[in-house]
């Protein structure tokens, strides 16, 4: 066989090894680093997800009353308490079961000094007061200053 | 009859240069091809091992969801850990001009603290002064600001929402 047809089997050789086996596997190569790529990304998300969800978790349990407490008369209780602390007057205290998990549903309004209400809204915002904001308003009329409070009691769960 | 014999010979002809060139670049051209398919076969093995690793990673299998009561309990209840009144209305007071004040304030507890402000300031400038920093604060963020009577007294509602560790 000459020379120059052994040059061209050899061509062929290459053309069909580059062809055939070196371009697919690289479209497959690239396809495969892509999809690592992508769950990756996915597990990176999914453990923020999880981190998130453990510090809520972890914010809930922290915010639980004591088993003791965890009934309407104790959030009452405990709610009626702090307000004599702070001496405010004109106060509605409102506190009704809750549906699951929360063990209350409570409303708590107050006039008084900013600062003053602000402590109060302090103090009941505290890990250990059993509740839990839903919303908290702050008004002005005629130069006082109310403070409104909707919030969840919770217990231990 | 006679017999004729023939002496004559065909040189045996060498490989051109151009031929040896040829054969020498298909060489190297099959050297190449093997070389770069033995790689993206051994590189494909390597990777199709690593997405069968990560497609069985347990930290990508669904967690419950959290869309529940139970989920919107804990994320208020972080919030409100984070962010209590106090701190929100301190960092607010922080970007407030001497002549702006607040005349109402509302917080709503989810996922993070949506604020809904009334705001009065005595002039025009200092109520932009006072958007223009709650603007460039990492703590306030998805500012709204509503219709606001300018002109002398400014008395205007705005919405924004909370972020207890700065921008993200």
């Amino acid at each position: 066989m000459s020379p120059g047809r052994v040059a061209l089997l050899l061509a062929l050789l290459a053309a069909v090894l580059y062809g055939g086996v070196a371009l697919p596997a690289a479209t497959r190569l690239a396809a495969a680093r892509a999809e690592i790529q992508e769950l990756q990304g996915r597990r990176d998300a999914r453990s923020a997800g999880l981190m998130a969800r453990q510090r809520r978790e972890d914010a809930l349990q922290r915010a639980a009353l004591p088993a003791e407490s965890a009934s309407v008369m104790g959030v009452r209780r405990g709610i009626v308490k702090t307000l004599d602390a702070a001496s405010l007057g004109d106060a509605t205290v409102d506190v009704r079961p809750g549906r699951a998990p929360a063990v209350a549903t409570v409303r708590v309004a107050v006039s008084g000094d900013f600062a003053e209400l602000v402590q109060l809204a302090q103090r009941l915002a505290e890990p250990g007061s059993g509740l839990v904001f839903d919303r908290v308003r702050l008004t002005r009329s005629q130069g006082r200053m109310g403070l409104e409070v909707l919030a969840w009691a919770v217990g231990p769960r | 009859m006679t017999s004729r014999r023939d002496f004559s010979t065909r040189p045996v002809r060498g490989a051109s240069f151009r031929e040896r060139a040829f054969l020498g670049l298909a060489a190297a051209a099959v050297a190449v091809s093997a070389a770069l398919a033995f790689q993206a076969k051994r590189d494909l093995g390597e990777a199709q091992a690593a997405v069968e690793a990560a497609r069985r990673d347990p930290a990508l299998r669904r967690a419950p969801a959290l869309r529940d009561a139970a989920g919107t309990l804990a994320a208020q209840a972080l919030a409100t850990s984070e962010a209590p009144p106090a701190r929100i209305l301190a960092d607010l007071a922080a970007l407030m001009p001497g002549d702006v004040r607040l005349n109402a304030a509302t917080l709503v507890y989810g996922e993070t603290v949506l604020l809904e402000l009334n705001v009065a300031a005595r002039e025009d400038a200092a109520y932009d002064r006072f958007l223009e920093n709650l603007t460039a604060s990492p703590r306030f963020g998805d500012i709204l600001p509503g219709a606001e009577s300018r002109g002398g007294t400014v008395t205007a509602p705005l919405r924004l929402r909370y972020r207890p560790g700065g921008a993200p």
